[in-house]
């Protein structure tokens, strides 16, 4: 039997991050004790029970390092298979769940836990620009011209504009039907709704996206319970396939290419589908990971939802919001979940979870499978998920 | 040649000058854009390393590589790490070399539309170099 995601739990993605010198302040090891009890309950396991749990590597502004080895002591965990913080840019949460089943699958444990903080809204902005500048770009031959994360996918945008035929306005529609679908998330971090006019108006921060079109800073923790098949209830979600892809770059590339072709995406989507043994026109949810309106457009594309060239289009149109026939993001996605960098690869199984138990509220979707995509540097990697109920 | 434009103060952040490199960076300072070239399969290599990235070969030699290339994406950053404020806001291209290589570069010039040529150029600060563009008129 496959691995099951037994329960999980999660904090709403919002900000909880103490100031710095701030008295009575909660911090992660604390939250993520209320998330990890919260998780335990929902899967019916004991902490007892936990052999392994894979973290997601903390942010460098959290003070406590070995925070995983801290944190189990606290937590009273004892395990008895592994204990591993992963770190691997975009796919850091993705990576920790991938890592979880595997320590189910290979027998290692009973119950696994992929679990993790992300605390950074308050950190200095200038502090994570100059630690994004140097992670997301070759350090001495593209990060001495500036570029930050998201400038990456400004400049996908200029091309991708260019080549589509479109504008920023069908780009802005992203943002507002990630919106309406947050307004329907209790977890999700922004909810007001917004136009079109909006974020067309807000200010530039990476032409052509300006500061809607991009990702607000976002603290969150989360916990999912992963157990052997036979541990779950019949209607369990069932871990069914994973898939990955590498294009081979870091960022753009050294040689002329269609950066806006995200091939990693469309093989990581396809080799999980094939694992699963599902069909993509039998997905109904897809949970794809886009800080920005673009690359959300890009990644829909990518992974065949809509043809290339016509995403934007399509969600201008509605067709990828909650009222449309290819439905993308329901939890709102980076721009209405919030995007805890780390952690979004497990806000992203969260939500597949609500899904596939029918607790996804006024966002519900009606079906059996779901997809979740990472994705590292400018989808230069991605990392894919199928789930099912088992029953 | 590269156009010498002067920019002068500290780059925003230094490249490091390492063995494999080093000859880059002083020929950038000079005017000349040079990476390594491959004499097994005659292709460049950018950024310059001591292995071909196209097929492993080691016999890489220092070539000139052309100054005039395609607009293929642009930006303007206006939100920038602490080093770069002074320069703010950063108009950024990458530039598509007809010698199958891709590279970043400060545009001069703005807008300048996708797919227009552009010449390289190279913007001098007190202690290094970095690649600029200006649109090929």
């Amino acid at each position: 039997m496959k691995p099951c995601v037994l329960g999980a739990a999660a904090l709403p993605v919002g900000s909880y991050m103490p100031g710095e010198g701030a008295t009575g302040a909660v911090y992660e090891h604390e939250r993520l004790l209320d998330v990890l009890d919260m998780a335990l309950a929902e899967a019916g396991v004991a902490v007892a029970d936990v052999g392994a749990v894979i973290a997601t590597q903390n942010v460098p502004t959290t003070r406590q390092l070995g925070f995983l080895s801290f944190f189990a002591s606290r937590a009273g965990i004892r395990a008895d298979a592994n204990l591993l913080e992963v770190s691997a840019l975009g796919t850091t949460g993705a990576t920790a769940f991938d890592l979880a089943v595997n320590e189910v699958a290979l027998g290692h444990a009973n119950v696994a836990l992929a679990i993790g903080a992300h605390f950074e809204s308050q950190a200095p902005l200038a502090e994570a620009m100059a630690s994004g500048i140097r992670a997301v770009g070759d350090v001495d031959f593209q990060s001495v011209y500036g570029l930050s994360p998201i400038s990456w996918y400004a400049l996908d945008a200029s091309r991708y504009l260019h080549d589509a035929g479109a504008s920023r306005r069908e780009l802005a529609a992203v943002a507002v039907k990630s919106r309406q679908f947050a307004a329907c998330n209790p977890h999700a971090q922004m909810r007001a709704a917004i136009t079109i006019e909006d974020v067309l108006q807000a200010p530039p921060i990476v032409e052509p996206l300006g500061l809607l079109d991009v990702p607000a800073r976002s603290d969150g923790a989360i916990c999912v319970v992963v157990g052997r098949g036979d541990m779950a209830a019949a209607d369990a979600v069932s871990v069914l396939g994973r898939g990955y892809g590498h294009d081979g770059h870091h960022q753009m590339g050294a040689i002329p290419h269609d950066m806006t072709d995200l091939v990693a995406a469309r093989a990581a989507v396809s080799r999980a589908l094939d694992a699963a043994g599902v069909a993509q026109a039998d997905v109904g949810v897809w949970e794809l990971y886009a800080p920005c309106s673009i690359t959300e457009v890009l990644a829909v594309e990518a992974v065949g939802l809509l043809p290339r060239h016509q995403a934007a289009f399509a969600t201008a149109e509605g067709r990828t919001g909650p009222d449309g026939d290819v439905p993308v993001n329901p939890s709102g996605g980076c721009l209405g979940r919030g995007h805890p960098s780390n952690l979004t690869g497990l806000y992203q199984v969260f939500e597949a979870w609500q899904q596939l138990r029918g607790r996804a509220g006024a966002r519900q979707q009606s079906t059996a499978h779901a997809v979740t995509l990472a994705e590292g540097g400018n989808y230069n990697t991605a990392l894919a998920h199928v789930f099912g109920r088992a029953g | 040649m590269l156009e010498r434009v002067h920019i002068g103060g500290p780059m925003p952040l230094l490249p490091r000058r390492a063995l494999a490199n080093r000859y880059h960076f002083e020929a950038l300072d000079a005017g000349r854009l040079e990476t390594r070239w491959c004499r097994g399969c005659e292709r460049f290599s950018f950024p310059p390393q001591n292995r071909c990235r196209h097929c492993g070969g080691r016999d890489v030699l220092w070539r000139e590589m052309p100054a005039e290339g395609v607009l293929f994406a642009q930006t303007t950053m206006h939100a920038v790490a602490d080093g770069f404020r002074a320069h703010a806001p950063l108009h950024i291209g990458v530039i598509d070399l007809s010698c199958e290589v891709r590279l970043l570069a400060w545009l001069l010039e703005t807008p300048i539309a996708l797919d227009t040529p552009v010449r390289l150029c190279a913007l001098h600060f007190d202690d290094g170099t970095l690649i600029g563009a200006k649109e090929l008129t």
